[in-house]
């Protein structure tokens, strides 16, 4: 007996054994974003005929760790879209979204007189509560509840409101641009806008075209 | 440039084969990122050999390709070293001739070897099937391996000593 045989013999048995497993294993692998990148880019490049030997696995991990920078210090900043809603501006951040509503000024300094929703539409105040520089006043109509405030504008400390999640849209409710709503979902939306030197919002388990229509219904009242 | 069929069948290949490479270069290298390095460097292989791959039959590329990505594995590892094969001291010989202990049955042997065999490293198990099974001569286990034929030889050699040392732990006693 030749015992180099018969370890060239076990040799061969086992890589065979071990081709056979790895072929036979049906186990996804989950490729790293580098390595996926270079795939990509070269197996395109060879089919456009364009095969780069210089296009390598490494560079594409620098490429994917230079994006990764990049995102990351976009991210961990901030990203000040900027975006001009009317008179509001839009800043987006990784966590949530605020609106900033700027240049605003106004002569009002106290309530001269008190805003809220018309009752005779079904909405029934349940609770109110009247603050130095703001109105908190809680409505009901069957299932539905609103909360209606009225603000004193006061510059430096006004329009941080939080639109995570939302979908943000300029309106035009007594004048050009005077308000935005959010949109949470179908049926949970708020409306804030300016109104006779003061700043109203609503809020509450309600549609866009209600939030609108109460908006618009707003009227002077009395405690 | 590739032509156009070429290079067809360099993707078609490569796509193939590709998680198999994978898995062979992981069961070596032992990580992730080596192991993409190693499919990285088979598609390079890929590339500069078609010719050579467009002649083998349909049904042995799979054993060609998983070679090929054994001794780009391999030759990772060997680079990751902090002291690679070249710090082989060059004097030393390769000696030849085993004898097995005659209370064994051939069936006991052939077992006892390969669960030797598979006790020894990846490079080990290579070079050693290059060797006997494949029969390469140094200098073309040195061109495989991507290593000096001096490297290849002592290797060999030094292969074969630890595979003598595990049949010695399993009852079967070698001469080398």
């Amino acid at each position: 007996m030749n015992i180099d045989k018969i370890i060239a013999g076990a040799l061969e048995e086992e890589f065979e054994e071990r081709i056979k497993q790895c072929s036979d294993d049906t186990e996804k692998i989950r490729f790293s974003l580098s390595y996926r990148l270079w795939e990509y880019k070269a197996l395109r490049n060879l089919r456009k005929n364009r095969y780069n030997s210089r296009w390598t696995l490494r560079r594409a991990k620098y490429a994917v760790t230079a994006m990764i920078a990049a995102v990351s210090l976009l991210i961990g900043t901030t990203v000040y879209a900027a975006v001009a809603l009317g008179r509001y501006s839009f800043e987006a951040k990784q966590e949530y979204s605020k609106l900033f509503i700027d240049k605003l000024s106004s002569d009002k300094t106290s309530f001269e007189e008190y805003y809220g929703l018309p009752e005779e539409n079904g909405w029934e105040l349940t609770n109110y509560d009247i603050m130095k520089y703001s109105t908190m006043l809680k409505y009901k109509c069957g299932e539905k509840s609103v909360d209606f405030s009225q603000s004193i504008i006061q510059e430096g400390n006004m329009g941080n409101i939080n639109t995570e999640k939302a979908e943000i849209e300029p309106i035009s409710l007594f004048t050009e641009n005077d308000g935005f709503i959010l949109v949470f979902s179908d049926d949970l939306c708020a409306v804030y806008w300016l109104y006779d030197g003061y700043l109203l919002d609503l809020s509450g388990n309600i549609t866009k075209d209600e939030a609108i229509n109460l908006a618009h219904s707003t009227k002077i009242i009395n405690f | 440039m590739l032509d156009e069929r070429n290079a067809e069948l360099a993707e078609k290949s490569f796509k193939a084969y590709r998680h198999m490479m994978y898995k062979i270069a992981f069961d070596i290298v032992h990580n992730k990122s080596d192991a993409e390095d190693a499919v990285q460097n088979c598609f390079m292989w890929i590339m500069n050999n078609i010719e050579k791959i467009s002649q083998i039959p349909l049904d042995k590329r799979g054993r060609y390709f998983a070679e090929i990505a054994e001794h780009i594995s391999i030759n990772i590892v060997n680079k990751r070293k902090k002291h690679p094969t070249e710090d082989i001291d060059e004097h030393e010989e390769i000696s030849t001739g085993f004898s097995v202990e005659k209370s064994y049955d051939d069936g006991t042997i052939v077992e006892e070897v390969r669960k030797a065999v598979d006790a020894m490293s990846a490079t080990d198990r290579s070079l050693l099937r290059l060797y006997l099974f494949e029969e390469r001569s140094s200098k073309e286990i040195a061109g495989i391996m991507g290593i000096s034929e001096v490297n290849a030889r002592v290797g060999v050699f030094r292969a074969r000593k630890r595979l003598a040392k595990l049949l010695k732990e399993r009852g079967i006693d070698y001469e080398y």
